[in-house]
């Protein structure tokens, strides 16, 4: 469902943030990407959302290439970032209404889906309100209803649980196995480790633009009786140090 | 008194820096040079006008009269500034939280926040009053009563204005505090203060040009300056006390004083009333959720307009843009500087359609909002990147956008024309075609240069339109699109004696270069466009 075929990003011809990723991810599977501060997570997803562009390399997303062919990749993905710096002097319903539009679901769907999602997450009876008076947490649930509404087949998150609290992360965790069960892809990053080792089905893990492992926790932890946090550190840590 | 002036200094350090980057200028020298450069523009007409005031007022034997009606047109100016700057320094500003829990008293805040408000406003002071009141020194011989209390006078003007300001903020604090209002009042405000500004400019010209009248103007007490001076004491007061009058000096100082302890003993009651509800969100709307669709274009152009709308920087730039030609027209009517008779003159009439025609399209012509139509939407420019949008598409509704915003304006400048102008149907249609393809052209030509400098990690909305270099670049091409004009005049002077000949065929070429900048637009520079990131 989702392949990055030698993906390289290069910053001002000289700062390389993503160095020749290889990644390839199966429909059904909740995949975690993992790395420090810096490692090229969110540039790899950037890259993946045509938000940024490819220094070299190659992404298909239910095999349409994100460069050459961004309208009908764009269409099987929706994209939870990790800042959600959204324009948000417009109400929490406009947004919706607004995403809904852009992927077309029909108003009985929106309804529906809006109702349901923004209960769940406790945010309905804002929905009237500027998006500006919200806090990080709502805008965050904001952004989660907005990318479930079109029913994606590949939902991307770049630091989801970041400002949820545990009844809304217990909530996002059950909708992205769900996600899953019923036939889509889950790509999300990470830093709580505890979460990737619990609902991931493989994980990777990226540092300074290079992915340094990548499997099942099972195959990483083969290599090791440790945890996942301890390989985490060992794989990732400072050679320099 | 230690605490409040590090306040103090931290909100005049912190002011001082914020129009430094506004500038958008890192080289040292050159924001050095901006900024001597931005002073000496300002003062120059400044003390220009003192001069040529003193020596009308000179004329009729009362200079002091200078410093009388300069005190009272930058009482009108500080105040019509002072509502939005404090509205906004105290409501809406970010340190508020974190000033809340520092061990400072509750006083100690509004005064500091205070302080770089009265710094602003003596800025305006040393604009309009100080070159009135040296003018007035070197003119009458330097006397040390007029150097003391001409000092006192011009530390002391700001304060009036800025109390008066601050308590209408405390009374009306429950309706400005919510956004919807904010916006409404920076707006008004700002029109007002247009009005104000346009009205003084006029009546100095006219004074300047015309010194009798102000004779007539004091006599018959008809003038503008002297009726607000007569109605508003503290200027006499001001002007005496400068003159030496002790008396004056009391009352000056008494009324100044009197707003101070009046503020003093209202400020806690300011500060909870208003500051800590800057903290609060916004009303909650008990309206229903609706979930209607709607075509993109709808949901794009409706974002492209809220993002002006919901923003009283933008917005502001947008309408002022749009209402100045309004104002000014307006205003001359009033004035009688323009009159219909002038218009129906022989040496007039050849050249009525150039004026009509540069009337109804001075909205595509001072409001190059395109040229910041990526730059507006800063940091949020990543979600149209996201969603399944044909980039051409996301182009077009921005440029739409502009259009729409535009030609709204010019359709009531047209109106406004058929009233004024004696306007016939074939004229009318030629300024229309006119109207229309000049809108297209400046519109696709200003988003081209947003693309190639598109400035998106802007902290400040100010920072996204009016010190954004593409405004200048793009006033710029006006300047050559101007000189095409001319060309077109020149080459074809003695083949055409018409003026709407002339439009016809600068509207034709302005379509022909439509069509080639529409052709890049859509075909070489989509990538381009693509490119960008936030």
């Amino acid at each position: 469902m989702i392949e990055l075929n030698n993906v390289t990003k290069v910053y001002d011809n000289e700062k390389k943030a993503v160095n020749s990723l290889d990644l390839s991810i199966n429909s059904g599977e909740i995949f975690g990407f993992l790395g420090p501060n810096g490692a090229g997570k969110t540039t790899t997803i950037r890259m993946m959302t045509g938000i940024l562009d490819i220094t070299n390399g190659q992404i298909l997303i239910d095999n349409n290439d994100i460069e050459k062919n961004p309208l009908e990749t764009k269409k099987c993905f929706t994209l939870v970032p990790d800042h959600p710096e959204i324009f948000d002097a417009i109400s929490g319903i406009d947004y919706l209404n607004f995403i809904s539009d852009m992927y077309e679901v029909d108003e009985t769907s929106r309804k529906e889906r809006i109702e349901k999602y923004t209960k769940d997450f406790g945010i309905y009876k804002d929905l009237n309100q500027s998006i500006s008076s919200y806090s990080h947490g709502m805008k965050q649930k904001l952004l989660i209803t907005g990318a479930l509404l079109p029913k994606p087949k590949v939902l991307i998150l770049d630091e989801p649980l970041g400002g949820l609290d545990p009844k809304s992360a217990r909530i996002l965790k059950d909708i992205m196995k769900e996600h899953c069960i019923n036939g889509g892809t889950v790509f999300f990053s990470s830093h709580v480790l505890e979460v990737v080792e619990n609902l991931c089905d493989r994980i990777g893990i990226i540092n300074e633009g290079k992915l340094i492992a990548s499997g099942t926790l099972e195959s990483i932890k083969q290599k090791s009786n440790n945890s996942l946090e301890d390989i985490f550190l060992e794989l990732t840590k400072d050679e320099e140090a | 008194m230690k605490k409040l002036k590090l306040l103090i200094m931290l909100q005049l350090k912190n002011s001082w820096k914020k129009v430094q980057n506004s500038l958008n200028i890192k080289n040292k020298k050159l924001l050095l040079l901006v900024q001597t450069v931005l002073i000496i523009s300002i003062f120059a007409p400044a003390i220009y006008f003192s001069i040529v005031s003193y020596k009308a007022f000179s004329q009729i034997n009362q200079p002091e009269l200078i410093i009388t009606s300069m005190y009272v047109n930058a009482v009108i100016l500080m105040f019509f500034l002072g509502i939005p700057i404090i509205a906004s320094v105290f409501f809406f500003s970010k340190d508020t939280k974190f000033l809340i829990t520092l061990p400072v008293t509750e006083t100690d805040i509004i005064f500091s926040k205070l302080s770089t408000v009265y710094i602003f406003l003596l800025g305006i002071s040393t604009i309009f009053l100080l070159p009135s009141i040296i003018t007035y020194l070197i003119g009458t011989g330097f006397s040390i009563s007029v150097i003391l209390f001409g000092i006192i006078g011009y530390f002391m003007a700001p304060l009036l204005p800025l109390l008066i300001s601050a308590l209408i903020i405390l009374a009306f604090n429950k309706y400005i505090r919510k956004t919807k209002y904010k916006n409404i009042l920076t707006v008004l405000s700002n029109i007002v203060l247009t009005i104000v500004i346009i009205v003084i400019q006029l009546a100095i010209t006219q004074y300047a040009n015309n010194p009798e009248q102000i004779q007539s103007a004091i006599l018959n007490n008809e003038s503008f300056i002297s009726m607000v001076g007569s109605s508003f004491p503290p200027s006499i007061w001001l002007t005496k006390m400068i003159l030496g009058s002790v008396v004056d000096f009391v009352y000056f100082m008494g009324i100044n004083l009197l707003f101070i302890l009046t503020l003093f003993y209202l400020a806690k009651t300011f500060f909870r009333k208003s500051m800590m509800y800057s903290t609060v969100s916004n009303v909650i709307s008990k309206k229903d959720l609706y979930f209607k669709k709607h075509s993109i274009a709808y949901q794009l152009i409706k974002r492209h307009i809220l993002i002006i709308v919901k923003e009283p920087t933008f917005l502001l730039n947008t309408v002022l843009s749009m209402l100045v030609p309004v104002i000014l027209v307006v205003l001359m009517i009033f004035s009688k500087q323009f009159t219909i008779d002038l218009l129906s003159s022989v040496e007039i009439k050849p050249y009525m359609m150039l004026i009509v025609s540069v009337f109804v399209i001075s909205p595509s012509i001072v409001s190059n909002i395109s040229s910041t139509v990526i730059t507006r939407e800063g940091k949020a420019f990543w979600e149209l990147k996201a969603l399944p949008i044909d980039s051409k598409l996301n182009i077009k509704y921005r440029i739409w956008t502009t259009i729409a915003i535009n030609t709204v304006g010019s359709f009531i400048l047209l109106i406004l024309a058929i009233f004024i102008f004696p306007m016939t149907i074939k004229m009318t249609a030629i300024v229309l075609l006119f109207t229309i393809i000049t809108t297209l052209l400046f519109a696709t030509l200003d988003f081209i240069v947003n693309i190639y400098r598109p400035i998106l990690n802007w902290t400040h909305p100010t920072a996204a339109v009016k010190n954004n270099l593409n405004v200048m670049i793009a006033l710029g091409l006006r300047v050559v699109a101007g000189a095409v004009c001319y060309l077109v005049y020149i080459i074809t002077f003695g083949f055409i004696n018409s003026f709407n000949t002339l439009i016809i065929i600068i509207s034709i070429i302005f379509f022909i270069l439509y069509f080639i900048i529409r052709y890049q637009l859509y075909n070489n520079l989509v990538v381009k466009f693509e490119k960008i990131t936030v």
